[in-house]
């Protein structure tokens, strides 16, 4: 800003780059239920969670330290904020699941106004992840095994009362069971 | 004793030779009139200005300057219908050397007059490249004199030389605005330059006079203009040479001459041009009429034929076309129709307020069918028949009486005349005239090898493979004065297995998982679709009202030099790299209004340049005395989708308007422009970093704060002032663009190739300053720049979230153009030093045209560029094409660091035809996307070029790759080399085209840092090793 005035441009850069003129201090993050702001917020590929006053994370860098740091610490619904955030910034299918999961435990522990909405909201966040990631996974915490996110999604989108579209349940001779595409 | 007796024979023999056979000329006059005798005969001068220009050459092309047996060929053919017709004389400049003067002399009996232009185009002063002479000027005015005796002295004893003729209408060039031919000026405004030149020329025919008796010394002057100056300013004069465009009869010209000035006439160029603006189409029947009449009144009025007496010949105007005339630059390949100038003397055409001389049509001689050489075709118009039956009357036998030429004149008839022109040409006009038509095809044919050792994950690819390509021009032309031409690309198979996978005819990306694995094609996947594509297609129309040139893919100039002082329309020439990344640019329409119209441009497409977006872009530019006002305005109407490379990387939708002030005076040029720039961007907010007292956010050492674009953002302005003060010019220019007043870069050339330029980015305040200091042949061009964000850089600061507190701090990442109103690039913080030396004992061929290893004619000719750059701070995130075609912005940004250069470029033509270039370049310089390595690189080319032969060799050490990924992700190699090598087939090999074939080679090694290393980069001595052989076939039909 200094350079500015050095030009001697005074009266021109006196209303240019106007400023808040607080430095950043970090905010608090609310407990306030979750209210959406527009139908699709939280399922690729819509983006409207950047347009959401209640968003804490539109503005800076949200680091995926950070967001796995909220996702265990913080609340549902800033956790979910976070993985919204990321998934409309660069859509993969590990940010879908989590802001679905997210939606899901706001519904289970009512954390919103219009628990209908979140479970429908929920349910298709976890269907976006059979549908556009269909091969996503999700690491353990040493980052180095990989767990695959439809069955889990599927298992999700029936606890919720819903039915995943394009996909099954089946038990492998393991007796493990796993979704696959109808 | 005998031995030397004989030799001095020898010698007295060969001196006594040598001055007997210097042509001398004289005037004689007596009551009867004037007449010219050369070599002691009577010689009425039945001259040809004559010229050889190939298609898509233009003035800078010297004929004298290729091989001796291309100049024999040359001369032989003109030179035996010039005989033929009876042609006695032909108008040449000073740079034809005097031994093919007597060449021409002494195989077909033709003299020449030598003609010094006194600095009409310009003159090398000093050293110094004058381009418009101020014959008021005492230095200039002796320089001339001195050029002039020089030439004198150079050719006066040389057989052939008859005539010395000085200028060529220097009185229009005191008032036309270019080189181009413009409405002939009526009036005598200009008398006091006028007054200067034509005291300059009467001091030059003095000089002469002292030096050379035995030659006639006449000027060139535009018709009779300022002839009264002339009388009492050129004493001495031998013959008025003028150039008259008066129609079928010069009317009083003759009389005037005699009245005024009491010397004999002579035309320096007369004629008529043999295309019909009115009914647009050739018409070379018009032209021979009037070349018959002009020349009937030449014998009428020449030595006792009763009338004045004074005409003693002319040089028509001209031998073939120029098909370089128009525009001089441009569409140089183009026949062009344009109508540049009128003149109601030629009423066959002639339409009040329309224009009717068409200044490519001139020649008594069409041109066509050139082959690879540069030797073209010429076919005789009507006219060439017509004068030769009129040339078979001697003006000065006994016989020859006023009746008896009336009655030759009468006999010789146009229409009978014509056959031989029409009917060999008419097979020719035929295809030209049709209205779609196949108008070129190009085939080529490649084979590859490639090998790579173990190191290299092409170490087991594919070997051998093979690509055939079809390049066809189909030409749509439904009117003479609007042109389409769009050229069909056929593939049949695109090589896989090439160490340069990017490539025109490789065009379907193989899909890739890994998204940051930069796209790379596979032919399996290529559709049938890709086989055939548009590869590029150009319309130009010529209308009443407005010009229309359209473009897809074809390459386009900028608007810098005609007031767009911002850079809003950018130059559109991108060479091999719109093939290599698939662009659709440039792609859009120039209009370009006309008459009432002319201050007014449009430019209007998807992509207009690389990287644009769809946009309309508007200029008005007006000249009021010495001061030239431009306006302009650009409004993006959508956002461009997709990029297809980072060179040509997303733009922000924005609107832009311009306003420029041009004031010259004297020798000074004082710029002055305002910017108003991306006003959608006004209340849109970012982040920004202050230097902390304390530990600042997060412990980052920063505050952080956040911002609102507002209206004074959008603001910028820019000012220059250059002074061509001749062996010293020197400019300054300051600048400050405001957050989001971005514009182009400066793309003109101010003196000399510099190549650090000001940034046209908003977000900055900025300064130049250059001089270009000339010592003869060496110029010395030391060049600075300052340039300084208003906002810097944005520093990375991770985001943390504090469970205890339950706080959440926002992280900071450098800002990128896809999510942040400004960016700092290119207007990083910069304080740069360039120093560039050149040596160019040539200057009237710019050293920093484009095609200088085509065009420079110096022996040798070369410069040294050095570029230092202070950067001190480091810049935000630009932006990085993904696999899928993506653009994300870079994950780092380029760290604080000085960077250099220095590139040393040589061209020589002391062999010709043998052409040889080069250049060698090192340097120290940053990737692109963060990879804080710096490169520390060096590399060098050659390039031969004789006759059909071709060789050149390029090679790099630690350098990056070759595309732009390669530098974005600091992909470098150890070693790369290429070579290639090919010979042009003559045309008569196959008769109908060129072919060209030839190999190339390549060869590379990998280390860590390279694309395909799967060596263990630990063990960086370990090096792979990749090479390719390709041959190739080229057929152009």
């Amino acid at each position: 800003m200094i350079d500015r005035h050095l030009l001697g441009l005074l009266a021109l850069t006196a209303s240019a780059c106007a400023t808040d003129g607080v430095p950043w201090q970090g905010q608090p993050l609310s407990d306030e239920p979750l209210v959406f702001s527009s139908p699709d917020e939280g399922v690729h590929p819509s983006r409207a969670v950047l347009d959401d006053p209640a968003n804490p994370f539109v503005s800076g860098k949200l680091t995926d330290a950070a967001i796995w740091q909220l996702q265990s610490s913080a609340g549902n619904v800033s956790a979910f904020y976070a993985w919204a955030t990321a998934l409309a910034y660069g859509a993969t299918g590990e940010r879908q699941y989590y802001a679905a999961l997210d939606l899901k435990a706001i519904l289970e522990r009512e954390q919103a106004t219009d628990l209908p909405a979140v479970r429908d909201r929920a349910i298709r966040g976890f269907q976006a992840v059979l549908t556009y990631f269909p091969k996503a996974v999700t690491y353990d915490a040493s980052g180095t095994i990989a767990y695959e996110l439809a069955t889990p999604s599927v298992i999700a989108i029936q606890e919720l009362g819903g039915t995943a579209e394009g996909w099954i349940l089946v038990m492998t001779p393991d007796g493990h069971t796993v979704a696959v595409p109808r | 004793m005998t031995a030397m007796r004989a030799l001095w024979a020898i010698a007295i023999v060969a001196a006594t030779a040598g001055v007997a056979h210097a042509t001398e000329a004289h005037v004689v006059h007596d009551d009867r009139g004037y007449k010219l005798q050369v070599d002691g005969k009577d010689l009425m001068v039945r001259g040809m200005n004559w010229g050889y220009t190939p298609i898509g050459s233009n003035y800078s092309y010297s004929l004298w300057a290729q091989s001796d047996e291309f100049v024999e060929r040359v001369l032989h053919r003109d030179m035996e219908f010039l005989r033929g017709m009876g042609v006695n004389m032909i108008r040449q400049g000073p740079d034809i050397p005097p031994r093919w003067v007597e060449w021409i002399h002494t195989h077909y009996g033709i003299y020449t007059m030598i003609n010094h232009t006194m600095g009409r185009y310009g003159a090398t002063i000093d050293g110094v490249w004058i381009a418009q002479i101020d014959y008021a000027d005492q230095h200039q005015r002796a320089a001339l004199v001195a050029d002039i005796v020089a030439v004198v002295e150079r050719y006066r004893g040389t057989r052939g030389v008859a005539l010395w003729l000085l200028g060529n209408e220097n009185n229009y060039g005191l008032a036309w605005t270019s080189f181009e031919a413009e409405n002939l000026p009526k009036g005598q405004e200009d008398a006091a330059r006028a007054t200067a030149l034509y005291s300059l020329y009467g001091e030059v025919i003095r000089a002469i006079k002292q030096r050379d008796s035995s030659h006639p010394v006449a000027i060139a002057n535009g018709d009779l203009q300022y002839i009264d100056l002339i009388a009492t300013q050129c004493k001495g004069l031998d013959i008025l040479g003028s150039n008259v465009y008066r129609g079928a009869s010069a009317r009083d010209f003759f009389q005037v001459v005699e009245d005024k000035l009491h010397v004999p006439a002579m035309f320096t160029e007369f004629g008529a041009d043999a295309y019909d603006a009115h009914a647009d189409r050739e018409d070379a029947t018009a032209q021979a009429e009037y070349l018959r009449k002009q020349w009937q009144e030449i014998y009428e009025q020449s030595w006792g034929k009763g009338k004045v007496g004074n005409a003693i010949g002319g040089f028509i105007f001209q031998w073939s076309d120029g098909w370089w005339k128009h525009g001089q630059e441009i569409n140089l390949d183009v026949h062009d129709t344009t109508a540049s100038w009128s003149n109601d003397a030629y009423p066959k055409d002639y339409v009040a307020g329309e224009n009717n001389m068409n200044e490519e049509w001139f020649g008594i001689a069409a041109i066509e069918d050139q082959d690879a050489d540069g030797f073209y075709q010429v076919q005789p118009r009507v006219a060439y028949y017509v004068l030769r039956e009129a040339f078979r009357l001697d003006p000065y036998a006994d016989t020859t009486t006023p009746e008896q030429i009336k009655t030759h004149f009468d006999e010789v008839h146009e229409g009978e005349l014509s056959a031989p022109y029409e009917g060999l040409h008419a097979r020719a006009t035929a295809d030209k005239l049709s209205r779609i038509r196949v108008s070129g095809l190009r085939m080529r044919l490649e084979s590859n090898v490639t090998n790579a050792s173990a190191m290299s994950d092409r170490a087991n690819a594919q070997r051998f493979d093979h690509t055939e390509s079809l390049f066809v021009d189909v030409t749509v032309q439904p009117t003479p004065k609007v042109m389409s031409k769009a050229t069909i690309n056929l593939v049949g198979n695109a090589a896989q297995n090439r160490l340069d996978p990017l490539y025109w005819e490789n065009r379907t990306p193989r899909p890739s998982s890994d998204a940051m694995t930069p796209a790379m094609p596979a032919a399996d996947d290529m559709l049938s679709s890709d086989h055939v594509s548009l590869y590029g297609a150009e319309l130009h129309a010529d209308l009443p009202v407005v010009g229309i040139e359209g473009f897809y893919r074809v390459g386009h100039g900028h608007w810098g030099y005609e007031g767009d002082f911002f850079g809003l329309y950018r130059e559109a020439y991108y060479g091999i790299a719109i093939d290599t990344y698939h662009a659709t640019a440039p792609l859009g329409a120039v209009l370009s209004g006309k008459g009432a119209l002319g201050d007014i441009k449009v430019a209007l497409g998807p992509e207009l340049y690389w990287g644009a977006n769809p946009s309309v872009i508007g200029k008005w530019s007006h000249a009021f005395g010495a001061v030239t006002l431009t306006a302009l305005h650009q409004e993006d109407v959508a956002a461009h989708s997709g990029a297809a490379t980072s060179s040509a990387a997303f733009q922000p939708v924005t609107r832009r308007s311009t306003l420029q002030a041009q004031i010259k005076r004297g020798s000074a040029v004082l710029d002055v422009g305002g910017i108003f720039a991306a006003s959608q961007r006004v209340g849109r907010s970012y982040t920004f970093a202050k230097p902390s007292a304390n530990a600042g956010y997060l412990d980052s050492g920063y505050d952080v704060y956040t911002g609102r674009i507002a209206w004074a953002d959008t603001l910028g302005g820019r000012a220059r002032l250059a002074y061509d003060g001749g062996r010293a010019r020197w400019y300054v220019e300051g600048g400050y663009r405001g957050l989001v007043a971005d514009a182009g870069s400066d793309q003109t050339t101010t003196f000399t190739g510099w190549s650090m330029k000001s940034s046209g980015r908003g977000n900055q305040m900025s300064g130049l300053a250059g001089a270009l200091l000339t010592f003869d042949s060496f110029q010395v061009a030391p060049n600075l720049l300052y340039q300084r964000p208003i906002i810097g850089p944005s520093p990375a600061i991770p985001d943390r979230y504090d469970q205890a507190t339950g706080m959440y701090y926002p992280g900071v990442s450098p800002r990128n153009a896809l999510a942040d109103p400004f960016v700092v690039l290119d207007n990083r913080e910069t304080q740069g030093m360039e120093l560039l030396l050149v040596y160019d004992p040539t200057p009237a061929t710019w050293y920093w045209n484009w095609d200088r290893d085509n065009r420079e004619d110096a022996r040798f000719a070369t410069s040294l560029d050095v570029v230092y750059r202070h950067q001190p701070t480091s810049r935000d995130a630009t932006l990085v094409i993904l696999a899928d075609g993506s653009q994300v912005p870079s994950a780092a940004t380029p760290p604080a660091h000085d960077v250099w250069s220095a590139r040393l470029a040589w061209s020589s033509a002391a062999a010709l035809p043998l052409r040889l270039s080069g250049s060698f370049y090192t340097g120290q310089d940053q990737a692109n996307a963060g990879d804080p390595r710096l490169v520390t690189r060096f590399g060098g080319s050659l390039r031969m070029v004789r006759a059909g032969l071709m060789a050149s060799t390029d090679i790099k050490i630690r350098d990056w790759g070759p595309y732009d990924y390669h530098r974005d992700f600091n992909l470098t190699y150890p070693f790369q080399w290429y070579g290639d090598l090919s010979y042009g087939l003559p045309r008569s090999a196959l008769g109908i085209g060129d072919a060209r074939f030839g190999a190339r080679w390549q060869l590379r090694f990998l280390d860590g840092f390279s694309e395909g290393y799967v060596g263990d980069p630990a063990l960086s001595r370990k090096l792979a090793t990749e090479s390719e052989v390709l041959t190739y076939l080229e057929v152009r039909l």
